[in-house]
């Protein structure tokens, strides 16, 4: 089932949480709502689910403007971070509340619990209290309880973030096997990019109320819209350095102190223009050794820093002038701090912003 | 020697702890198996004292009271308690006025108390009075002077001073309910009073136990608006056993009696505090033990 | 029947929705108003009465009945019940209580403090042998109905020459009042990080050191739940009061059911209702001020179960 926010505006007195907002989620896609605390994505996750009154706009699903109606009547179901388990009951009448409240027949009750229970392997805990499971049982129960409900419309607020590295992992495993099986439209918060990534056919960064960039995974990582989208995703971060774009025979290059990148293989969105720009280069980007010199720029730099990661290296490497980038080696090379470098920029995977408005050029 | 000056500072309490809390409950216990009547005397007479006791009709009636009391007490605190805190909890406005107005009885003496409902059952001039103004001139209200009746209205005085405790404890607890389960209740389509029923208030089993406690040990307690409002009248109708032992001990000068009064009372709180204590101990034991495993 | 599809009937024709649901005043709304004013009239009837009893004089009160308004409120009454009312043959009015009360409440406040912070100071931090069954013995003291204690505590106190004296029914009260004011200065020194003791040990001061310049600054918060539980607890006390009072020493509980109880003949019932809200007027302020920090006195003592 579509959802969609149509200019939606949240705002408390003076504080604005989302300033005309439109986004619109296909049926059976998982959107992912992408950003730091404070930039208003539960916000309009509440909206879309109807505990949250919107100031103005609306909210439809399917063919329903359901602005006014009450979440029960939205068809929605919602999975939190805390889990939201009723402490006093077991799994089974966890699962089963709300299915009972509203008068559906035992035998489809039971069976219900039974597919949820079969899918998420619960079935050893089903008579068991939320205090007695660990958290990685508790989240699984909040999202079998949504799995009974036969919602068309999955929310997910944050429902991983409470949980370990490892737990972490492995429920959104689950979560991406129970979408591409059931293939609800599921609207998903999360802080952590790499679960951002990971789950969703779509992504919408936001930043303090409004949607930064809307698109595909590899949209996002490959082409940010914004300076602030750049250095929200990738880890470890984009490296930026701010200078100016300038004209040289009729050809686009930016330079920064002495250094010169020639821009011919840049895809400017729009032209090319002239001013203040901040260049952006992913670490695993950036070309070092014999084959920097083959790219458009390329400099010695000296290595300052070591962070081993594993398998790969992050170093840190200096200008003499002192900019620093990040550079991501294998650890094999075993490098050591001082060492000598070569290294090299190429345009066609670099973006490049305006330094005023941090828009992409 | 690095505790000295803490065993120093204690000491006070600790003389304090065993000559009241201990030395004069012993004292009190062994009295009650003498002939000690308004002159000390430790002849030893075993349970004679207790069985004094239970033939008198004071005692028993106090005992019947006490049961009445209590049941009517607790009962009615908790459940006024309970609807009020779910009520002031549905964002209302005026809420702080309404908690205010709920909870100043509590910090009225039970004297005040017991004087502001006399006064308001008075016969002749009180409520009665009032009503039969409106044009019902039969109707009589004479609660306090009707032998069986008189109890009761003990208890609705008691209930108007404690409810708002309950209110107060219960209203704390539900507001440390965790926002989310009321979203999910929403979300799942639960009306708010089947969500208050099945969902929260049975999460707060430790707030109901300690109302329960704290009330209980009021009606074991029960003395001064009992003197206030009926003193024990009419005859020995609202007679209760703190008030019996008080005035075996003072004015009727039979310390033996009372003391063996004031024993059984105790060993009443005992009978309702450890259970209520054990199971509060037992359950968090068992959650402990349970989530390691 | 599927538990999540959208209701038809929520939706009717509502293509134009939009912004805020607008409020409609609805039955559940108003049967909540409903109960909880129904409430409050019955919370507040019988001080309305008393108070109003007390401003009328006596023609009005036989003439009329407890719910009507005074039609020339007057505070004669009170001002009798003050100077005037009478004790078995001595009328100095009820201003000799109030004065008693004073006497006492202030005291018991100071000395339950300090000595409720010290005990709360010495078990959160100081461990030794027997400190914890003190402790628990204490907590049980807190339970006891009086009357268990009462007759040998009064043999104890002749014995010692202070039965009947202020100093006397001062330490009753504080005595009293140790298990709750121990407890709820534990509990809040115990809430706080044991760095804070740590590090003063380590910086060498000792004992009293610590108390005083440590945790003594330390306990506003729930010094002002003490001050709040103690001195209600023991300006509304009565059976203390009535024990250990003795004649001089009657605070304002005692002798206003003697008082009341005491009037033969024609009741003056204004007088009586003026003589009790005089007694019901401290408490019933303290309450008033210390708004939300009363609460927190019931659940911090009351919620340790």
């Amino acid at each position: 089932m579509k959802v969609e926010a149509r200019n939606v505006t949240v705002s408390y007195g003076a504080f604005t949480a989302l300033e005309n907002l439109n986004l619109t989620v296909e049926p059976g896609q998982f959107l992912v709502l992408l950003g730091p605390s404070g930039c208003g994505k539960s916000t309009l996750l509440n909206a879309m689910a109807g505990l949250q009154e919107v100031t103005s706009g609306q909210i439809w699903m399917g063919d329903k403007n359901v602005t006014w109606a009450e979440p029960k009547d939205r068809g929605i179901a919602m999975v939190f971070q805390s889990y939201a388990l009723y402490p006093k009951m077991s799994v089974r009448e966890n699962l089963s509340f709300g299915l009972r409240v509203a008068g559906v027949a035992r035998d489809e009750i039971e069976r219900r619990v039974k597919r949820a229970a079969e899918t998420l392997q619960l079935g050893a805990m089903l008579d068991r209290r939320p205090a007695e499971l660990s958290g990685g049982q508790r989240q699984r129960v909040a999202i079998g309880r949504v799995l009974v409900r036969d919602a068309q419309v999955f929310l997910f607020d944050e429902p991983l973030s409470n949980l370990d590295a490892q737990l972490r992992v492995e429920l959104r495993r689950e979560i991406k096997r129970l979408h591409r099986s059931l293939g609800a439209t599921s609207i998903y918060v999360t802080h952590d990019q790499v679960e951002a990534l990971t789950l969703a056919d779509r992504i919408a960064v936001m930043n303090k109320g409004r949607i930064e960039q809307l698109g595909s995974p590899v949209e996002i990582y490959e082409r940010p819209s914004t300076r602030y989208v750049a250095a929200f995703i990738g880890s470890p971060a984009m490296n930026f350095l701010d200078g100016v774009i300038e004209q040289v025979s009729g050809k686009p290059v930016f330079r920064w102190g002495n250094h010169v990148l020639p821009l011919d293989r840049y895809q400017f969105e729009a032209g090319a223009v002239s001013g203040k720009a901040t260049l952006g280069v992913r670490p695993e980007h950036l070309v070092f050794g014999e084959a920097a010199r083959d790219q458009d720029y390329s400099a010695d730099f000296v290595v300052d820093m070591l962070e081993p990661m594993g398998s790969d290296t992050l170093a840190w490497c200096k200008l003499p002038e002192g900019e620093t980038l990040g550079l991501r080696v294998p650890t094999e090379m075993r490098m050591s701090e001082g060492d000598a470098i070569r290294i090299g920029i190429s345009a066609h995977n670099s973006s490049i912003f305006d330094t005023a408005t941090g828009k992409r050029l | 020697m690095r505790t000295l000056a803490a065993k120093i500072a204690l000491s006070p309490t600790i003389l304090v702890t065993l000559v009241v809390f201990v030395g004069c409950i012993i004292w009190t216990v062994a009295l009650s198996f003498t002939a000690s009547a308004s002159f000390p005397d430790f002849t030893f007479v075993g349970l004679e004292q207790y069985q004094s006791l239970f033939k008198s009709s004071r005692w028993l009636v106090s005992m019947r009271n006490m049961l009445i009391f209590g049941v009517g007490f607790v009962g009615g605190c908790l459940i006024l308690g309970y609807l009020l805190a779910i009520f002031v909890d549905q964002q209302v406005r005026a809420e702080a006025a309404f908690r205010t107005i709920f909870l100043y009885p509590y910090a009225l003496s039970y004297i005040v108390t017991g004087f502001a409902w006399q006064w308001f059952l008075n016969p002749q001039l009180g409520l009665q009075k009032f009503v039969q103004d409106l044009g019902w001139s039969d109707f009589t209200f004479k609660l306090l002077i009707d032998r069986n009746l008189a109890i009761y209205t003990i208890v609705a005085a008691a209930i108007w001073h404690g409810a708002g405790l309950v209110m107060a404890i219960v209203l704390a607890g539900l507001r440390g309910v965790d926002q989310d389960i009321w979203k999910a209740t929403r979300v799942e389509g639960i009306p708010k009073w089947r969500t208050y029923a099945s969902v929260v208030i049975p999460m707060l089993g430790p707030s109901l136990a300690t109302c329960i406690l704290l009330l209980s040990f009021g009606v074991v307690r029960n003395y001064d608006l009992v003197v206030a409002m009926t003193n024990g009248g009419p005859g020995s109708a609202t007679e209760v056993p703190a008030k019996f032992v008080m005035d075996y001990l003072f004015e009727r000068q039979n310390a033996g009696l009372a003391s063996a009064g004031a024993t059984i009372l105790i060993l009443t709180v005992v009978a309702i505090g450890a259970p209520i204590w054990y199971l509060q101990n037992w359950r968090s034991r068992r959650a402990s033990a349970l989530q390691k495993g | 029947m599927t538990a999540a599809t959208i209701a038809d009937t929520v939706v009717a024709s509502s293509d134009a929705h939009q912004g805020p649901k607008p409020l409609r005043f609805g039955w559940e709304r108003m049967g909540v108003y409903a109960f909880l004013i129904v409430a409050a009239l019955f919370f507040l009837l019988p001080i309305y009465v008393m108070v109003a009893t007390s401003l009328k004089p006596m023609a009005e009160i036989r003439a009329t009945n407890v719910l009507m308004p005074p039609m020339a409120p007057t505070i004669e009454a009170w001002g009798r019940a003050w100077n005037e009312a009478c004790t078995g043959l001595n009328c100095n009015g009820v201003q000799v209580g109030f004065f008693n009360s004073v006497k006492i409440v202030v005291p018991v406040v100071v000395l339950s403090i300090f000595f409720g912070a010290l005990n709360g100071y010495v078990l959160s931090f100081w461990r030794f042998k027997g400190a914890n069954l003190v402790f628990a013995i204490l907590m049980f003291g807190a339970f006891i109905p009086l009357q268990m204690v009462l007759y040998p505590l009064v043999k104890v106190w002749a014995a010692l020459g202070i039965f009947g004296t202020l100093h006397g029914i001062i330490a009753i009260h504080v005595i009293f009042g140790l298990p709750v004011v121990t407890l709820m200065y534990r509990n809040f020194y115990a809430g706080l990080p044991l760095e804070i003791f740590k590090a003063a040990r380590v910086d060498g001061a000792g004992f009293w050191r610590i108390f005083w310049s440590v945790f003594v600054p330390m306990s506003a918060p729930i010094t002002i739940v003490v001050v709040i539980w103690q001195a209600t607890g023991a300006w509304n006390d009565y059976i203390l009061g009535l024990t250990f009072g003795g004649r001089d020493n009657a605070p304002m509980t005692v002798q206003l059911n003697n008082i009341i109880g005491s009037q033969t003949g024609e009741r003056e019932f204004n007088v009586e209702m003026a003589a009790t809200m005089l007694t019901a007027v401290v408490p019933l302020l303290v309450y008033m001020v210390s708004g939300r920090w009363f609460v927190r006195g019931i659940t911090a003592g009351a919620v340790k179960g």
